[in-house]
C-alpha cells in the first residue's frame, strides 16, 4: 500500500468518526435542553461523553495526514483501530454485564429494564468490521517498515 | 548485610566465562534475597513468576512506600524475595532509594537479584554497579533480550560477566525465557563465597579511597559495611553516610583526604569530587558496553518508537488519553455492575433470609444481618470495581502505556503540585474514591501522591450521584443536567485549587525530579497481570474490611439504642422510633450547626449516615422525611431550592465514605485520615454556606 493510498484511508476512517461524534454530541446536547430528536438519530448514541472519544479517535485517525512519512500515518491508524476495536469489545463487556444484571434484578424483583438498542448504537457495529481490515492493514505497514 | 561473608570472602573469582564452582560452604535452608531494579526493567514479572504472585504486601516501616515479600521453594531452600523499589542510585535522595539502600546495606540478605534492561542497559548498569560496592552478593539479569535483538544489540555476555565478576542471566522474563538458569545461578551464588566489591576502578581517586579505608580500618565500621563502599560515599558527599561516620566519631580522621581528593578534582577537572565520581563511573560502564555490546546496523525504526511518534506526541496525547480513560472507567465500573449487584444481592437477600430463618431472637437477627453482615457486604459490593479497576492498571502498565501518561501530563499537573501520574487516580475517583486513593500507589513522588490522595475525594463518586438526582430532580427539574454538571465541575475545580494551596503552603520544598523510563510496548502476559492484581486485591479485602465492619456495627447500634435504652430493630424503618436512638440526638446536637444552612437534624443524620456510603444518605432521608409515599412533598416542605442546592454541594464536598477513610488511614497514617476529614468538612461547610449567602445577597 502506498503512502497515497494509506492517506485517502485514514481521511475516509477518520472522516466517518468525525461525523458521527457530531451527531452522538448533538444528539446529547439536545437531549440535555428537552429536544428529542431520538426517532431521528436512533442509530446514534446520546451519551455526550462516548462523543468525545469517539471525536478523539477521529482525530487520532487523521493525524499527521500532511506527513510524508507512511510510519507515521500507519502509527495514526493503527493506534487508532486499536482504540476503536478496544472500545467495542469494553462497550460488549458492558453490555454482557448489563444484561447479566437485567436477568438478576428480574429474578429477584420481579422487574427490570434491558434495551439493547439503547446500549449498542448501529455506529458501532457498522464501523468494526472495517476497524479489524484497518487494524491489520496498518499492522502490515508497520511491520514492513519498522522492526 | 552478611558479615561472615565479607570477612571471609575468597579470593579466587568462579565467574569466568561460565565456570562456576559450588563449594557448599553454608547450611542449607531459609534464604533472603532482594530484587532490584530500575523502573520499568520487568521486576514485578520477576517477582511474581518466581513466587507464584504468593506475596504478602504491605509499608516498608515508617513510609507509604509499598513492600513486597514473596517466598519459593528451590532445592532444599525455602527462598525469601523482598521486591525493593524500583530506584536509579542508591543515594539518599528519594524515599525509594534510601530504602533500597538500607534493605542492601542494613538487613541480612543473602544475595541481591539485579535487574538489567537489555535495551538500554547504561542506567541499569549504574544501579548494579551501586550495588556491587556495598559488598552485596549480586546476580544480574539481563532482562528484554528479544527486544535488544530486534533494535540490533547483541551481547557478549560471558564478557560481561567476566568483568563484572558475577553471573549475568540473559532472559525475557514476560515469556519466562531464562527462570531455569536463573535458579541455577542464585543456588551456585549463595552457596559461593565470591563477592566483588571493586567492579570498577576509580583511576587517581583510588588512592583517596585507599587512604579513607586505611584509616577507618580499626574502626568497628569494618565488621558492618564494605569500607571501600563507605570510602565512595563519602567521596559522593552522601549524608547519611557522613552522618552516620560522624556519629562513630572518625570522620574527623577522614575529611582532610575528602578535602584533599574535592582540591584536586576541583584544580584537574574542574568539577567537585561528588559530581565527578558519577560522572568517572558512567565513563567506565561506558568502557565496559563498548566491550560487551556489537551493535548490529539497523537502517529501521522499532515498532515502539514508531507507536510512540503518535503515543508521546503532546499534539495527539490527549486524544489518546480521552479513549483509554473512558475505557479504563467502562471496564472498571460499568462492567461490574453484574458482579457488584450479585454480591449485593447474596448479602442483602440471600444471605438475609438465611440469617433470618435461623432459630435465634429476631433482635439478634437484626444486629448479625444490619450490624455485621450489611458491613462485609458494603466493602465486598466495591469488589469488582477495584478487582477489574486493578487490572485495567496493570494492563495498562504492561504494555507501557502507563510510563507515556506519566510522563506527557507531568509537564500540565507539575504546576499545580501533582505528579503526571496524578490523573489515573482522579479520573478514577469519579467512580470511586477508594480505588483511587488506593491507585495513588502509582506515583513515585511523596508528596505529590499524598496531595493526590487528599485531594481525589472531590471527585465525585458514583455514590453521590443518587443524591445529586435526587435533589436536582425534585428541586431543578427543568436544569437537572446542568445542575449535576455544576456539580462534577466543582469538584474539579476544588480539588485543582487545593493541590495547589496544599503545595504552596503546606507540602513545600522541592518535589522529586521527574524521571522515567518509558518501557518498549509489549503484549501484557495475563498470568503477571492476574497475580499482580490478586495481590492487591487481597490487600484491600483485608485492611478496608476490617475497619467498615466496626463502624457500621457503632451505626447500627446508634440507631436501635437511645437515651431510654433498648428500642427495637424496627427503630431502623420506623421514624419516630428512630428520633429517640442516638444517632437521632446525635443530629440533633448537630442542628444548630446546619440551620443556618436552612437543613433540620433529619438532613444532619443522612449526612452522618451518609459516612458510610454516600448512597446511603437517600435511604436515611426517605426513611426520615416519612416513607416513600409522602417523602418528595415533606424534602419540598424541608427545604428551599437555595438550601437544597447547598445541601448537594455539601453532599460533594463533605468527608469521603467510611471505605475511602479506611484506605486513607492504612495508606497514608491516622494524621492524614483526620486531616482529610477536618479540611473537608471545612471546605463543605464554607462552600454550602456561601451558596445561601450568596442566594440571600442576590435576592433569590
Amino acid at each position: 500500500m502506498e503512502l497515497g493510498e494509506v492517506k485517502i484511508i485514514k481521511l475516509l476512517y477518520g472522516g466517518i468518526y468525525l461525523i458521527f461524534s457530531a451527531l452522538i454530541i448533538l444528539r446529547g446536547t439536545l437531549d440535555i435542553v428537552g429536544i428529542d430528536l431520538s426517532q431521528a438519530l436512533y442509530f446514534v448514541s446520546s451519551d455526550i461523553g462516548y462523543g468525545i472519544v469517539v471525536l478523539s479517535i477521529g482525530v487520532i485517525s487523521i493525524s499527521y495526514i500532511n506527513s510524508e512519512d507512511i510510519i507515521k500515518q500507519a502509527s495514526g491508524l493503527f493506534v487508532s483501530t486499536v482504540l476503536s476495536l478496544g472500545l467495542l469489545g469494553l462497550r460488549i463487556l458492558v453490555i454482557l454485564s448489563h444484561y447479566l444484571d437485567y436477568l438478576l434484578t428480574q429474578s429477584v424483583e420481579g422487574e427490570g429494564l434491558f434495551d439493547l438498542t439503547s446500549e449498542l448504537s448501529y455506529v458501532e457495529i457498522y464501523t468494526s468490521i472495517i476497524t479489524i481490515v484497518l487494524l491489520y492493514y496498518a499492522y502490515r505497514i508497520l511491520r514492513r517498515y519498522t522492526i | 548485610m552478611n558479615i561472615h561473608r565479607l570477612i571471609h570472602g575468597s579470593k579466587d573469582c568462579p565467574y569466568s566465562a561460565s565456570k562456576v564452582t559450588s563449594d557448599s560452604l553454608i547450611i542449607r535452608g531459609k534464604l533472603k534475597i532482594a530484587l532490584a531494579g530500575i523502573p520499568n526493567t520487568g521486576k514485578s514479572v520477576v517477582f511474581n513468576k518466581l513466587t507464584g504472585g504468593r506475596a504478602w504486601v504491605g509499608n516498608w516501616p515508617g513510609t507509604t512506600v509499598e513492600k513486597k515479600v514473596g517466598r519459593f521453594r528451590l532445592d532444599s531452600y525455602v527462598i525469601s524475595v523482598i521486591d525493593l523499589p524500583g530506584t536509579y542510585t542508591l543515594s539518599p535522595d528519594s524515599i525509594d532509594q534510601k530504602i533500597a539502600k538500607d534493605v542492601i546495606t542494613e538487613e541480612d540478605i543473602d544475595l541481591v537479584v539485579v535487574l538489567l534492561n537489555a535495551s538500554n542497559i547504561e542506567r541499569s548498569l549504574y544501579l548494579l554497579i551501586s550495588i556491587l560496592e556495598t559488598g552485596a552478593k549480586v546476580v544480574g539479569i539481563l532482562n528484554f533480550m528479544d527486544i535488544a535483538d530486534k533494535i540490533g544489540i547483541k551481547y557478549d555476555i560471558d564478557k560481561l560477566s567476566d568483568i563484572l565478576k558475577i553471573p549475568i542471566v540473559p532472559m525475557v522474563a514476560v515469556k519466562n525465557k531464562g527462570f531455569d538458569i536463573l535458579k541455577k545461578r542464585i543456588v551456585e551464588s549463595v552457596e559461593n563465597e565470591w563477592i566483588n566489591t571493586k567492579p570498577i576502578n576509580y583511576n587517581e581517586f583510588e588512592e583517596y579511597i585507599d587512604r579513607i579505608v586505611e584509616r577507618l580500618k580499626e574502626s568497628d565500621i569494618s565488621k558492618r559495611y564494605s569500607l571501600r563502599w563507605i570510602a565512595i560515599k563519602l567521596l559522593e558527599n552522601d549524608r547519611d553516610v557522613i552522618e552516620f561516620i560522624s556519629r562513630q566519631g572518625v570522620y574527623d580522621e577522614v575529611r582532610s583526604i575528602i578535602l584533599e581528593a574535592d582540591k584536586y578534582a576541583l584544580e584537574r577537572y574542574s568539577k567537585h569530587i561528588d559530581a565527578l565520581i558519577p560522572i568517572i563511573r558512567y565513563q567506565k560502564i561506558n568502557a565496559i558496553l563498548d566491550q560487551v555490546i556489537h551493535k548490529v546496523a539497523v537502517a529501521k525504526k522499532s515498532f515502539s518508537d514508531a507507536l510512540d511518534d503518535i503515543l508521546t506526541c503532546y499534539r495527539y496525547a490527549i486524544f489518546i488519553l480521552i479513549p483509554v480513560l473512558y475505557m479504563l472507567y467502562l471496564f472498571s465500573f460499568e462492567a461490574a455492575v453484574f458482579l457488584s449487584d450479585l454480591i449485593d444481592v447474596i448479602f442483602s437477600v440471600f444471605l438475609s433470609d438465611i440469617i433470618y430463618s435461623l432459630p435465634f431472637q429476631v433482635d439478634i437477627l437484626s444486629f448479625i444481618n444490619e450490624g455485621i453482615l450489611a458491613g462485609v457486604g458494603s466493602v465486598l459490593v466495591f469488589l469488582p470495581n477495584i478487582a477489574l479497576l486493578f487490572i485495567g492498571i496493570s494492563v495498562l502498565e504492561d504494555v507501557g502505556y502507563l510510563s507515556r501518561v506519566a510522563y506527557l501530563l507531568d509537564r500540565i499537573l507539575s504546576k499545580v503540585g501533582l505528579s503526571g501520574k496524578s490523573i489515573i487516580p482522579m479520573i478514577l475517583g469519579f467512580g470511586c474514591n477508594v480505588p483511587a486513593v488506593m491507585a495513588t500507589r502509582v506515583i513515585e513522588d511523596d508528596k505529590a501522591r499524598l496531595i493526590t490522595a487528599m485531594i481525589s475525594p472531590f471527585m465525585s463518586c458514583s455514590a453521590r450521584l443518587p443524591v445529586y438526582i435526587l435533589f436536582a430532580g425534585i428541586f431543578f427539574p427543568m436544569h437537572m443536567g446542568l445542575v449535576i454538571l455544576i456539580l462534577y465541575l466543582t469538584g474539579v475545580v476544588v480539588a485543582i485549587l487545593y493541590s495547589y494551596l496544599f503545595r504552596r503552603l503546606v507540602f513545600r520544598g522541592p518535589s522529586l525530579p521527574f524521571v522515567i523510563e518509558l518501557p518498549p510496548y509489549l503484549i501484557p502476559d495475563v498470568k503477571n497481570v492476574l497475580l499482580k492484581s490478586w495481590v492487591r486485591i487481597k490487600e484491600f479485602v483485608y485492611r478496608a474490611g476490617t475497619i467498615i465492619v466496626l463502624a457500621s456495627i457503632v451505626i447500627w447500634l446508634l440507631s436501635v439504642f437511645g437515651p431510654i435504652g433498648y428500642l427495637g430493630y424496627t427503630s431502623l424503618e420506623e421514624p419516630q422510633l428512630l428520633e429517640e436512638s442516638w444517632i437521632a440526638y446525635l443530629g440533633k446536637v448537630f442542628e444548630p450547626l446546619v440551620k443556618p444552612l436552612g437543613w433540620d437534624w433529619r438532613a444532619a443524620v443522612a449526612l452522618l449516615t451518609g459516612f458510610i456510603a454516600k448512597e446511603v444518605v437517600v435511604s436515611t432521608l426517605a426513611v426520615l422525611y416519612g416513607g416513600e409515599a409522602v417523602f418528595k412533598a415533606n424534602l419540598l416542605n424541608a427545604f428551599s431550592p437555595v438550601s437544597a442546592f447547598a445541601y448537594i454541594i455539601f453532599v460533594l464536598l463533605y468527608v469521603p465514605c467510611i471505605a475511602t477513610m479506611a484506605v486513607l488511614r492504612s495508606e497514608f497514617g491516622n494524621k492524614t485520615m483526620i486531616f482529610t476529614i477536618i479540611y473537608m468538612m471545612l471546605t463543605a461547610y464554607i462552600a454550602s454556606y456561601i451558596v445561601v449567602v450568596l442566594a440571600t445577597l442576590l435576592g433569590v
